[in-house]
């Protein structure tokens, strides 16, 4: 049986994922609960993106599924909740984009509704109901409203699983009626330990270094490993090696290779690595705590920068403006070889006003 | 997996199970049928994950296997394909593909694996009997009709069906949208005195009632609480039931209603479809206006005018003026098998009763207009 | 003509155990269950006193999220505060001297946030003399239901829930007894109840019709 992982694919589905790492104490709660008779009947899974929300909602769901059911072989409830076909699973979900392939947008009120008619219907298995809602915070209003009833008053034998990366960007109506479990960014040896096996080839200091660039997210990570991210984040710190002079030349022909069409996935995980570097140099700064990342390179440039005593704001406003790029760059079409020439314009010299963040 | 069958066979058994499946749905294995080639036979199953419908029919299998294909498009397929052909099923070298064979025509049909289609639900349910397909049939015709369509009293989104001991053994469907409600009787079916009593929704009912037309035998159901199943000529149906308690309906059947009027079924849905072709509001109304031995069927409407059209009936009580929506009369009228009817009213705003004289089994229960 | 409906007052088994349902609630109540799919971002209940349109509001606030206020304090605060961390508001007694403006500015805000508001009072918006021409255009232009006065199963039924609430076992005849002697809302409902509570504790004995003759009479007196 296959654990929904691939080679060649990147991390798998949550909905297929069997492998939950770091994660123990979260899910024993649940089972904790479960075994006392005294299950919750709404689960709010918070955390920041790509730890590991979404696969331990789906796996808290086979456990229910597998139980009290005819039908309960392990193996078989594996598949059908991977491809979408039990019977006693509502999944509610951001739409998957077809030019993309990635779940974008928002989860509008056309599919909250289907989650009342699917309660309103027997369990096939005579056992649990369960509703994953994946990205609680990704319903737009009309959608919150329409399954807040559900989740003030479920019916008997219906448990709700919500994920949410913030417990503050859920409605608190909604909020007050879950039974919280606060996920934590995994801890970079134990990613790093966990990539190793997935990615037999890694060098160990490299696994190290990507689990330290990842932000405790395995999928994050094993993408990064696919698509070569190490590689680009090593020389995007070339690049930076002389901040605040900055090669124009060497940026322009980076920024083009990044850019380029090719390299679709290129160009976001670059944003997501550039941003991610930078909410480490401002917690360096910021707490002037220097540890090591493993990337010598990396350790090297942060320490020079914060040594340089320039407050926080240039590098706040800096980190503000690429998240928002980021978001802007699919929704309006950016172009992409000028968001980068635009962040890198902010990198150079001294100017901490150099970089509006308003500013494309 | 590998096989031949004839395509007047297999189209038969597609286009039953086929209507099930939902036609815009996300999830791809959703959209497939399931096909099971094994010992002589090949089953085809279909879901939308709360109704299950499958057939086993005869097929010559040369290798057992199972794959699923999408349903619409093999049944559209076979439609096409000429009469009289045989259609053969053949393997691909690739594990995602099937190869459709007939005549000089050859198909390539994308498959998606069995283990990830949904469940059949096989478990055996506590409750087992068996009824007439034609006492079935009865059941669901004359109340399908009143079942709501308002997804807010969801229980009411379906037929309830349950036994009935006193004053005699029955086995009764009842429906109701709030504004007319339907209950029909039959025989009650031996080991069906201790059944639960459960809501089946309309899409079931629906797809049920198209699977038993031009079947005329017993058909085996089983029940619990949460699942109904019915076989019967190698068909399986399986659906899951509305989770809710159906209200307590004998209490909105009104039991003495007293001023009684019978009349000739045919003549009185003409007068009532003529007489509200002139009211042009919404829902139609038309006002019944009672006298002994009379009735006076009328319509207003400020822009067309007005229309009135006497009926003699059999009625001795007092003068009353009633309103009702036409299309409910007709509905109802139309429900009723004999040439007579009797209207069994109480007052210008309670339930009036709508039957057939000579049949106990089967009431409509109908609310009037406030005029 | 109006189509008139069965009496099937059965709550699904989802939910609101503690709502009752009858003919004199049984619109407005599907109103607040079609919430949020109302056609504009209002809706008016309105009815005379202690028929119940509070309980509503209690109701569709717990729903929905949605705060409550009174009508006179809709000025005091930017409509950005009153529905600060909800999506929407119950005002009630709307009719009672409302400022005009305020009232309007709050619609056509909360209207632009996707929230929703309930307003209660005891006649319907169209009389209520206002005299700002936006604001009663939007008025008009906003579902108003009807609450009237509880019939006598629905008085029987939410004595019947009252005393059950208090676990108090009750005879028929006190229940009838209540409700033929005693004012038609709900607010005198849970008094009457609590108050029979009450003596019935204080004297130990047994809620029946001489004891609620008595304290219904106590109750009149003072």
């Amino acid at each position: 049986m296959s654990d929904g992982f691939s080679r060649v694919a990147g991390p798998p589905e949550p909905r297929a994922n069997s492998e939950l790492i770091g994660h123990d104490e979260a899910e024993n709660i649940f089972l904790d609960s479960w075994g006392k008779g005294r299950l919750a009947h709404a689960w709010l899974i918070t955390g920041p993106a790509g730890i590991g929300k979404a696969t331990l909602a789906f796996r808290l769901a086979r456990r229910l599924l597998e139980k009290n059911a005819p039908q309960g072989d392990p193996r078989s409830v594996y598949r059908r909740v991977a491809a979408g076909s039990h019977a006693d699973l509502f999944t509610l979900e951001r739409p998957v984009d077809s030019q993309t392939g990635t779940r974008r947008g928002e989860i509008t009120v056309e599919v909250a509704r289907k989650v009342a008619p699917f309660l309103h219907l027997t369990p096939a298995e005579a056992g649990w109901r369960v509703v994953v809602i994946d990205g609680a915070e990704k319903m737009n209003r009309n959608a919150a409203n329409a399954i807040l009833k559900i989740v003030e008053e479920p019916p008997a034998n219906t448990v709700i699983l919500m994920t949410c990366e913030g417990r503050h960007k859920v409605l608190p109506t909604i909020r007050s009626r879950c039974q919280i479990l606060a996920l934590r960014p995994l801890d970079a040896s134990l990613m790093s330990s966990w990539l190793c096996r997935h990615r037999p080839d890694l060098d160990p200091k490299q696994a190290m270094a990507l689990a330290q660039i990842s932000a405790g997210s395995p999928g994050n990570a094993l993408r990064l490993v696919d698509a070569e991210g190490l590689g680009i984040y090593e020389e995007m710190l070339s690049l930076f090696a002389n901040l605040p002079c900055l090669d124009t030349a060497a940026a322009h022909e980076f920024a083009d290779r990044i850019s380029s069409s090719r390299g679709e996935d290129s160009f976001r995980m670059f944003l997501e690595l550039f941003a991610s570097w930078l909410v480490r140099l401002i917690r360096v700064i910021a707490t002037d705590d220097h540890s090591v990342t493993g990337l010598s390179e990396e350790d090297v440039l942060v320490n020079r920068l914060a040594a340089r005593r320039e407050g926080l704001d240039r590098w706040l406003n800096l980190w503000e403006k690429a998240v928002r790029l980021t978001a802007q760059t699919e929704s309006f079409l950016l172009d992409r070889k000028q968001v980068l020439l635009s962040l890198f314009d902010c990198l150079e010299g001294d100017d901490p006003m150099n970089c509006n963040p308003n500013r494309f | 997996m590998k096989l031949t069958i004839e395509r007047e066979v297999l189209l038969k058994s597609l286009a039953h199970v086929q209507s099930v499946v939902e036609r815009r749905t996300t999830i791809p294995i959703l959209s497939n049928v399931r096909l099971d080639a094994s010992d002589g036979r090949l089953r085809l199953t279909a879901t939308d994950m709360n109704l299950t419908v499958a057939e086993s029919v005869c097929a010559s299998v040369l290798q057992a296997g199972a794959t699923t294909t999408p349903a619409h498009m093999l049944h559209e397929i076979v439609r096409k394909l000429p009469e009289g052909g045989e259609v053969a099923f053949e393997p691909t070298e690739q594990v995602d593909r099937i190869v459709l064979r007939c005549g000089d025509g050859i198909f390539s049909l994308s498959c998606l694996p069995v283990e990830d289609f949904p469940a059949d639900f096989n478990a055996e349910l506590a409750h087992r009997f068996t009824i007439p397909a034609a006492d079935l049939r009865r059941l669901i015709d004359k109340t399908r009709f009143a079942i709501s369509h308002e997804e807010t009293r969801y229980y009411l989104n379906g037929i309830y069906l349950h036994p009935v001991i006193e004053p005699k053994p029955l086995l009764r469907s009842v429906a109701t949208d709030g504004h007319r409600l339907a209950q029909v009787d039959v025989s009650l079916p031996n080991g069906a005195d201790s059944i639960p009593g459960v809501i089946v929704h309309r899409k079931a009912v629906t797809e049920i009632r198209k699977l038993i037309d031009d079947f005329d035998g017993e058909i085996a159901c089983s029940l619990s609480d949460t699942m109904a199943r019915l076989c019967f000529d190698s068909v399986n149906v399986t659906t899951k039931l509305i989770d809710g308690k159906f209200p307590d309906y004998g209490r909105v059947i009104p039991a003495a209603n007293d001023k009684i009027m019978e009349f000739d079924g045919h003549g009185f849905m003409n007068v009532v479809d003529r007489v509200s072709t002139l009211a042009t509001d919404r829902t139609r109304s038309v006002k019944l206006s009672l006298a002994p031995g009379e009735l006076e069927v009328s319509a207003i409407s400020p822009e067309s005018g007005s229309a009135s059209e006497k009926l003699p009936v059999l009625y001795d009580s007092d003068a009353m003026q009633i309103g009702f929506n036409a299309r409910y009369l007709l509905e109802l009228a139309g429900q009723l098998d004999g040439e007579r009817i009797s209207l069994a009213m109480n007052d210008a705003a309670s339930p009036s009763i709508m039957r057939d004289p000579d049949d106990n089994h089967a009431l409509f229960v109908l609310m009037p207009m406030r005029v | 003509m109006t189509q008139l409906a069965l009496a099937l007052d059965h709550r699904p088994a989802m939910g609101e155990a503690d709502f009752l349902v009858a003919s004199s609630n049984r619109d407005a109540v599907l109103w607040l269950d079609r919430w949020p799919d109302w056609p504009g971002a209002g809706l008016a209940i309105h009815g005379p006193a202690g028929c119940g349109k509070s309980h509503l509001a209690q109701v569709w606030r717990r729903r929905s999220g949605a705060r409550s206020i009174n009508a006179t304090t809709i000025a005091s605060e930017e409509p950005a505060t009153l529905l600060s961390g909800c999506n929407g508001l119950a005002v009630e007694d709307a009719d009672r001297g409302v400022d005009e403006r305020a009232l309007l500015h709050l619609y056509n805000w909360t209207a632009e946030q996707g929230g929703h508001l309930l307003l209660t009072g005891r006649s319907p918006p169209a009389r209520w003399g206002i005299a700002l021409p936006d604001l009663r255009s939007r008025l008009a232009a906003m579902p108003a239901v009807a609450v009237t006065q509880p019939d006598d199963a629905l008085f029987s039924a939410v004595l019947i829930k009252h005393f059950s609430d208090r676990q108090l076992r009750v005879g028929d005849s006190v229940v009838h007894y209540i409700n033929s002697h005693c004012e038609r809302s709900f607010e005198a409902a849970g008094r009457i109840v609590a108050a029979l509570d009450g003596a019935a504790l204080a004297e130990k004995r047994n809620i029946t019709v001489p004891l609620a003759r008595r304290v219904l009479a106590e109750i009149a007196a003072s």
